[in-house]
């Protein structure tokens, strides 16, 4: 096939000593910053994007692209061994990652989340390769499809909510109202700001996600008078036979729905980090109860789907030229300083270097792969820091993380606002992580929902108008019936063996 | 005791870094012999990677060349600029600390909404360093081939024709009430969150026509999947000769934007004189540079040095007109 035949091509080019070298460099460079607690890809790509402007197009745009997945393997790094997610979507990977950290198996689930980052990428650049022209049909969605995908999203508050769901709904609020902030999408006027500028563009979600479950971890450490390090031995790092086996359909699936949510410009990516876990809590029979307190499943899951997510969100600058997010727009910056201009052009009259920088992503991950396992055992001493030398560590780089991408100090406030927020819903067991979901998607449904009414003169029913968003609104409604019609019907027929209902159970 | 001393640790920290924030305290020297040994510091209000931040960080060597201290680029971004620009007002009058003003979005502190803590009275303007041209575009597969086309059709249907704007009462939305003034008819505002929001709703065919600046819309143009109706400049665009301009069409519609650089108000004379010579030496050596014109050329690009009294004179000009347009803005939201 001839893309193939291109991408073979673009193989050959990366594989020469010098780009393979940026890759490297690219990725550790990455890493490094990607593990400071507080700085997760965006930061360490602002960051580091000068020092590619030294190099060529090619290795500067291989190191840039290296950067991204360095940062957000080292994002999961403080997500599992510290619980600080580097951005909202690996919020998901704490919820069971930082405990098998605390039961001394942070090595597996290190591990296990290397290997599916590595699947989730593999399978993003195979699908990138493969289903490009799909990121052409995603553009005519339109405002009421991501309406559609935002409520769906809040579905997921019902799988997330654990034991209580009226704590789990209290907790969906907050980070509805936490979302309210900013500028009213209607009238184009500051709502809930104080008249802080800086709060005009909302609240600064990494510096929010960053105190909810980072900083509040670490408050609570300090209660708890904690004076060694978090775990006595640091436990087995090589996953066993059964951790691989309970991994492998968690991080297939993850990848497939990262990739898909990915393509979507301007879908978010927690929805499709959060997506993953609860489906792998739903399609979890024997396992189901351990989530929540160190599941496998749940970090392989959301890490594959947010790598594949993390390949996928860069097919709309490839095939169309538009950034659909933040860290997409940092690496466009990274094209034009090099004097190209990343879209259908850059593969007409700049093939071979489109080609290059696509295979460099499969090489980057293998090379990322490759690194890492050897220093999983290093990361992990970060878990026999004792705490009082950890926690004045990690509090200080996540307020420096917090200023330097967007240079406002308000962020820092926010940092401890969020912190004492996350510490007081600690105590009164509510769950964080619906919080970190619907203060993401909030803003995204209440723009959308108004801008579809906008368009359709006041018409409600256009919400349906489309197949996307009817099947999407439908999926959500039965998502939420679900679980409770089942419970009726399992209490009428007391007898039904367990197993068969769950089966019946969509997620 | 450990406990303490961790908190302890961790307050000293966390006000160091406050502290730090601050920036360093600038002392006063004579202004003659501005700059001395300080470095020159440039508020950007957008992110790494963006336009502004891609032209001004690869003009900065130049210009710390030509004043012979560092010069530091700093993105502070917030509310559509105005977290940046307010803390440019703040800043000492003293010329290590400048920032970029950009025009007309930096216009936004006339809404009252916005209630910005400065206006044009705040800053000493110091020069132009690039103006990006602004285009009209529609959906490639669309009807309408002609500006007149376009027109036609809004007439036919008033306020019904949509137009993305990438925020409302921002300088786009602006853009879009100048292009219902200048045909006559009412559109359809659509406001979106980001720029590539709006882009991406035009290719789709959400909306039915935007207005910008040349290198958002350049991929797209180039594939056909947007098409220019009208160039919203004095003369055709280069590279794009076949697009005639609006006031050839018979419509009264000029829309482009600037980057500006400009100090606190109550800059002295001599240093801004100093500042606004070694911009004009920077620019000319940047232009001497193969990468960096490679660079503007790439990037859509119209670099150029325009002097600072030219720049005061497009400021008041620009605030006259804004000031009849932003009511109409606030009304239509």
């Amino acid at each position: 096939m001839d893309t193939f035949a291109q991408l073979l091509d673009g193989l050959g080019a990366v594989l020469q000593p010098g780009n393979l070298l940026f890759a490297l460099a690219g990725c550790l460079m990455g890493m490094v910053v990607g593990i400071l607690p507080g700085f997760g890809p965006p930061a360490a790509m602002a960051l580091l994007l000068p020092v590619t402007y030294v190099v060529g197009p090619v290795p500067g745009i291989i190191m840039i692209a290296a950067i991204l997945y360095g940062g957000m393997y080292g994002g999961t790094i403080t997500a599992v061994l510290m619980n600080v997610p580097g951005e909202p979507s690996s919020v998901a990977t704490t919820l069971d990652g930082y405990p098998m950290a605390r039961q001394g198996r942070g090595g597996v689930a290190l591990v296990i989340a290397a290997a599916g980052s590595f699947v989730g990428a593999t399978i993003g650049i195979i699908g990138m390769v493969l289903a490009a022209p799909l990121a052409t049909a995603a553009l005519s969605l339109g405002a009421r499809d991501y309406f559609a995908v935002a409520v769906a999203g809040l579905a997921l508050v019902v799988g997330l909510a654990g034991r209580s769901l009226v704590k789990g709904l209290a907790c969906a609020v907050i980070g509805l109202v936490i979302g309210l902030v900013g500028l009213d999408p209607v009238l184009g006027t500051p709502r809930f700001t104080g008249g802080v500028p800086e709060l005009f563009d909302g609240f600064d979600m990494i510096a929010v996600v960053m105190g909810l479950f980072g900083l509040s971890e670490m408050l609570v450490g300090l209660e708890k008078r904690v004076t060694g390090g978090r775990v006595a031995e640091l436990g087995r790092i090589a996953p066993t036979r059964e951790d691989w086996r309970r991994s492998a359909g968690p991080s297939l699936r993850g990848s497939v729905i990262g990739f898909f949510v990915g393509l979507l410009p301007g879908s978010p990516g927690t929805a499709a980090t959060f997506s993953s876990y609860v489906l792998e809590q739903r399609l979890s029979k024997r396992h189901r109860k351990e989530f929540g307190s160190g599941a496998v499943e749940g970090v392989a899951g959301p890490e594959s789907a947010n790598n594949s997510l993390g390949i996928a969100t860069m097919v709309p600058m490839f095939t169309l030229g538009i950034p659909s997010s933040v860290t997409m727009a940092i690496m466009m910056g990274a094209f034009v300083v090099h004097g190209l201009t990343p879209g259908p052009l850059l593969f007409r009259d700049h093939p071979d270097i489109a080609w290059a920088i696509i295979a460099s992503l499969l090489v980057g991950n293998v090379i990322l792969l490759v690194l890492n396992i050897p220093l999983i055992r290093v990361w992990l001493l970060i878990l026999r820091i004792p705490f009082p030398v950890l926690f004045p560590i990690v509090v200080g780089l996540m307020v420096l993380g917090c200023y330097v991408v967007t240079g406002t100090a308000a962020n820092i406030l926010v940092l401890v606002g969020a912190g004492v927020l996350g510490y007081c819903l600690r105590k009164l067991d509510i769950p964080l992580a619906p919080i970190a979901l619907t203060m993401v998607l909030g803003p995204i449904l209440e723009s959308n929902l108004s801008r579809a009414l906008l368009l359709s003169d006041g018409d409600v029913t256009t919400l349906v108008g489309s197949p996307f968003s009817a099947t999407l609104l439908a999926l959500a409604v039965v998502a939420v019936l679900a679980p409770a019609v089942l419970r009726t019907v399992r209490r009428a027929r007391p007898a039904a063996p367990e197993t068969t209902e769950r089966q019946k159970e969509p997620r | 005791m450990r406990r303490i001393v961790a908190l302890v640790l961790a307050v000293v920290l966390t006000c160091g870094g406050c502290a730090a924030l601050r920036g360093s305290t600038v002392g006063y020297g004579d202004p003659a012999d501005f700059p001395r040994d300080q470095p020159v510091t440039i508020l950007l209000p957008f992110t790494a990677g963006g336009s502004s931040d891609l032209l001004v960080r690869a003009l900065a060597p130049f210009l710390a060349e030509e004043l012979g201290v560092e010069v530091i680029v700093e993105n502070r971004v917030g509310a559509g600029g105005q977290v940046a620009i307010t803390q440019l007002s703040i800043a000492p009058a003293d010329g290590y600390t400048i920032g970029l003003t950009n025009l007309p979005s930096t216009l936004a502190y006339l809404n009252p909404d916005k209630v910005a803590s400065y206006d044009r009275s705040s800053f000493t303007p110091l020069a132009g360093v690039n103006r990006f041209r602004g285009m009209l575009t529609v959906a490639g597969d669309g009807g309408w081939r002609t500006m007149a086309d376009l027109v036609r059709s809004a007439k036919e249907r008033p306020g019904e024709l949509t137009v993305g704007v990438d925020g409302l009462t921002g300088d786009d939305h602006i853009a879009a009430l100048e292009l219902e003034h200048a045909i006559g008819a009412d559109l359809k505002i659509v406001p979106f969150d980001s720029g590539s929001e709006k882009l991406i709703a035009l290719v789709g065919g959400e909306v039915d026509l935007s207005l910008g600046t040349v290198p958002t819309f350049e991929a797209q143009l180039s594939t056909g999947e947007l098409r220019a109706l009208a160039a919203l400049d004095d003369e055709p665009i280069p590279g794009y000769e076949d697009v005639p301009t609006a006031i050839d069409a018979g419509y009264d519609l000029v829309w482009d934007s600037y980057n500006v650089l400009s100090a606190p108000a109550g800059l002295d004379p001599v240093v801004a004189d100093r500042l606004e010579s070694a911009i004009e030496a920077a620019s000319a050596a940047a232009l001497a540079d193969p990468a960096f014109v490679d660079q503007m050329e790439a990037g859509g690009y119209v670099f150029g040095f325009r002097p600072a009294d030219e720049v005061a004179g497009l400021w008041a000009d620009l605030e006259d007109k804004w000031d009849d347009l932003i009511p109409l803005a606030r009304a239509q939201s």
